[in-house]
């Protein structure tokens, strides 16, 4: 009887322990969101790494820190319950050092269960364009030497769809706090926060270059994009408002998994305009209604866009609304824990 | 003891090989010191050198002895807020526990700035182990070689003195580089250009007869190791400083001689193996510090 009730305090004990997950700095906002929406069950210790931009300042000046964050100098065996590491497609590259970052650390934790968080989908034609590969044929290398690096950890994925592409990976789609952003009075302004430079096919960037350039030349409309003609310094505040004021966010990206910023503009009230294709759309938008979906045409988008900042304000304000709605209740923290809590508990079988 | 070296190169993300003070003051000292090994992402040590590494955040949260290894006259960084250069070290006192820097020069330059912490000279050495057998001197010289960064090529054959002695001793001239060197005026001597790779270094040098390593007056030469010397004397090449040296040099006898004499000095003073002691002995000064 007396084990009985020792063995049941010393279960309550695990129950209440917040887990300690060691990792380190990669995603600024995808990782902001994992702490938030685990912050009364984990502690998160961030070992520092090499990569410039990645370092603690630029990681705080990005998105502020939770406290349930600390940033360590090295690994220490034995201290921590499991690992969350990073990779994306380009970690296939060895002249890249984000993948030597990646290596190296899964080499340094070797005690612990690791997981690893792929940010990217396997497209990635710059890869093997030097040696004449095909885009299918470049996919499928990438796809055999992530499995690779990988083999022996769990992989997380940030979409339904990179999990098919990928033909492996637990996906667990993002989630945020939904009362951080702005909804402004709106500007009918074009807003964009596409990535800015590198992987042009895997951002779809040539259609984003070519709708700014004809909203621009042919219709005397200058969109802003967020780290390109505005925001340059990368200030969270000042994001949120020019975002938070803008009536229309344009996503062109289709092979991309569940971009952040698109949400959060969503967030924000903006009306999303999204191409055709991209990850998981038939999970969460509704054209016309949550989302206004155009195909890959810059003509046609821009067309779209510029009716949508005219004669369908209304209509655009509206949308933009449902689609904040949308977010709210399928994008947040909540949604982001218990997919994290089912994974921990399922996939590495630790008490939660 | 577990030493772990942060190395530049890695640090940068750099192509392992293309800077130089990486592979002599990490890599070389690694190989020869069997409590130390090149750091990976995440890895904990007893004892840390950053080599030419500021990383101002992790040193901050690493609790562990730290020494920094300078190895050139960077202390000066420009401040784009301020518009105007701002000392690095200044930062440093405090964040690490001691200084290494490969001159003299340096040494005494960073001692002005750091009061706290031991800042002693550690100077580039060579690893024996990793330079073939030193060359053997039997014809008339005919090639005088240059080696290093290609904006120090630039800077010193702008000389033309130093490009007059070469031409005057009948003297070719090679340049192995991490780019292409070209004379803007005519030059009366051929000029090879070898690109430079670890891997045919050791070749390349002892294909030619000499090398040439004048000293410029300038602010950047002045805290410059002379690591190009021992390198060079450690594969059995003279080192001619001055168009004197390098009529004396032309006669294998006299090359040999001082081939010879370079390389029992390089063995004597010059191996890694004197900076692994010094190292050594600096930790044992360091270590039980409380940072």
């Amino acid at each position: 009887m007396a084990s009985q009730t020792i063995y049941n305090i010393k279960r309550k004990e695990m129950e209440k322990r917040k887990l300690k997950i060691v990792g380190t700095t990669w995603h600024v906002m995808h990782q902001t969101r994992i702490f938030d929406a685990l912050k009364d069950d984990a502690d998160f210790y961030l070992i520092h790494n090499s990569w410039r931009s990645w370092q603690r300042k630029e990681f705080q000046d990005a998105r502020p820190l939770p406290e349930n964050v600390k940033f360590v100098s090295a690994y220490e065996p034995g201290k921590y319950d499991f690992a969350i590491l990073h990779i994306d497609q380009q970690a296939v590259n060895t002249s890249i050092h984000k993948g030597q970052i990646y290596r190296e650390f899964n080499n340094t934790i070797q005690d612990i269960p690791k997981v690893v968080i792929n940010h990217g989908s396997p497209v990635y034609p710059e890869y093997c364009k030097e040696v004449g590969m095909t885009d299918k044929e470049a996919e499928s290398i990438v796809r055999a030497d992530i499995r690779s690096m990988v083999k022996g950890n769990k992989m997380v994925v940030n979409s339904h769809k990179a999990a098919e592409m990928w033909g492996w990976g637990y996906p667990i789609v993002h989630g945020m706090k939904t009362d951080q952003f702005y909804d402004l009075p709106k500007h009918p302004r074009v807003f964009t926060a596409l990535s800015p430079g590198g992987l042009d096919d895997y951002y779809n960037r040539h259609t984003m270059n070519k709708v700014m350039n004809i909203l621009d030349q042919e219709y005397g409309r200058t969109a802003l994009w967020a780290k390109i003609n505005c925001n340059q310094g990368g200030d969270f505040e000042n994001y949120k408002n020019i975002m938070g004021s803008s009536l229309l966010y344009l996503d062109t990206s289709i092979k991309t998994p569940m971009n952040s910023a698109r949400t959060e503009a969503m967030l924000s009230g903006c009306c999303v305009v999204q191409v055709e294709g991209a990850h998981d759309l038939e999970r969460f938008a509704k054209d016309g209604e949550n989302m206004v979906l155009v195909k890959n045409d810059p003509e046609s988008i821009a067309s779209v866009c510029m009716d949508l900042m005219g004669e369908r304000y209304e209509e655009a304000v509206k949308i933009g609304q449902a689609g904040k709605k949308m977010a709210q209740e399928r994008f947040c923290p909540e949604k982001l824990r218990e997919q994290w809590l089912a994974f921990i508990k399922d996939e590495l079988k630790l008490n939660v | 003891m577990n030493v772990k070296i942060i190395p530049f190169d890695k640090f940068h993300g750099r192509t392992h090989g293309t800077i130089g003070s990486s592979i002599l003051r990490a890599y070389w000292l690694a190989d020869k010191w069997d409590e130390a090994s090149i750091w990976n992402q995440g890895e904990d040590a007893d004892v840390f050198i950053l080599q030419k590494v500021y990383w101002y955040e992790w040193m901050k949260d690493c609790k562990k002895p730290i020494i920094l290894d300078l190895c050139d006259p960077d202390h000066w960084k420009y401040d784009k807020n301020l518009d105007r250069e701002e000392l690095k070290v200044a930062e440093l006192d405090g964040l690490v526990d001691a200084i290494t820097c490969s001159s003299e020069a340096l040494t005494k330059e960073i001692k002005k700035y750091v009061k706290k912490i031991p800042v002693i000279t550690i100077e580039d050495r060579v690893n024996l182990n990793l330079i073939p057998k030193p060359k053997k001197h039997t014809e008339q010289a005919e090639w005088v070689v240059w080696f290093g960064y290609s904006g120090n090529a630039r800077e010193i054959f702008k000389h033309r003195h130093i490009v007059d002695s070469i031409a005057k001793s009948n003297l070719n001239l090679k340049i192995i580089s991490e780019s292409r060197f070209t004379l803007q005026d005519d030059f009366a001597c051929e000029i090879e250009n070898i690109d430079f790779d670890w891997d045919n270094f050791a070749y390349q040098l002892q294909e030619a007869d000499m090398v040439v390593n004048p000293k410029l007056p300038t602010k950047q030469f002045q805290f410059k190791s002379n690591n190009k010397t021992y390198i060079s004397w450690a594969h059995g090449l003279p080192v001619a400083n001055s168009g004197d040296d390098m009529r004396r040099l032309l006669d294998p006898v006299e090359r040999q001689k001082e081939a010879d004499e370079k390389y029992e000095l390089v063995k004597k003073e010059h191996i890694i193996e004197k900076s692994i002691e010094q190292y050594k002995q600096l930790i044992k000064e360091i270590c039980g510090k409380q940072k």
